[in-house]
């Protein structure tokens, strides 16, 4: 199935960390005929097995920081909840353009490696 | 490596413990785009290596993931067939991934990520 392929190809750059998932809404939303909410929710699932199999390498490799990681997950969880509770409460088109820009400088200064 | 580090008004933990809540955040808000904040700040605001940064990353937003993705799928009553092919894909690609990691420059991936990331905001924007 192309669906398949699909998640192959992103579950490649995933595992890379460079972020397969924004293409993979592009396929759903686009290709798929998938709609926005669900293809989010598949999309955040996904990434379960596309990130399983990649740390079982990443692990082993010894680069992943577990000192980061942990703190980073207990917070990170935390923080999931209460956004994902605010959101119904926020103008999400307003916080999803304001995130949109901030997300255009930092890939800006990503690829030009700007400090 | 000091949990508190005498320069600076935060220790490396807490800096650890705000990056996983601010992609908690988007993560929370947009069910996506928690990780492109994540590596940059891992890099840049804890001085971590790049490699080290990018696989990091993937290990924090798994957890991260799976609790949106049971939010998404309980309240939008949404049904795990739809999702299988997509699974399925993704596993040997992720392994894959995991596989090649190691053998491509560091400085590559970042900028690929760069790459993925302005295109994120560029959706982000658009209606």
């Amino acid at each position: 199935m192309i669906n398949a392929i699909a998640g192959l190809l992103t579950g490649v750059l995933s595992g890379l960390g460079v972020g397969g998932g924004t293409l993979l809404m592009v396929y759903m939303i686009t290709f798929a005929g998938i709609d926005q909410m669900t293809a989010r929710g598949i999309n955040l699932l996904y990434f379960i097995p596309a990130s399983g199999g990649s740390l079982y390498f990443h692990i082993k490799n010894r680069f992943v920081d577990f000192r980061a990681a942990i703190p980073a997950i207990i917070c990170g969880l935390l923080s999931t909840a209460l956004s994902a509770y605010a959101a119904t409460l926020l103008d999400e088109e307003l916080l999803r353009r304001l995130f949109g820009l901030f997300l255009i400088v930092v890939g800006v200064r990503e690829v030009f490696k700007m400090s | 490596m000091h949990t508190n580090s005498h320069r600076g008004k935060l220790s490396t933990r807490t800096k650890y413990a705000i990056t996983g809540a601010a992609a908690g955040a988007a993560n929370g808000f947009f069910g996506t785009g928690g990780g492109m904040l994540l590596v940059p700040l891992l890099i840049r605001w804890s001085k971590m290596d790049d490699r080290r940064a990018l696989a990091t990353s993937v290990c924090i937003i798994a957890p991260l993931s799976l609790a949106s993705a049971l939010v998404y799928f309980l309240r939008l009553d949404l049904s795990i067939l739809d999702a299988v092919p997509f699974l399925l894909g993704g596993l040997p690609g992720g392994i894959i991934g995991g596989y090649l990691f190691k053998k491509i420059p560091a400085t590559y991936l970042r900028k690929l990520l760069g790459v993925f990331i302005i295109w994120g905001g560029i959706r982000s924007l658009l209606p």
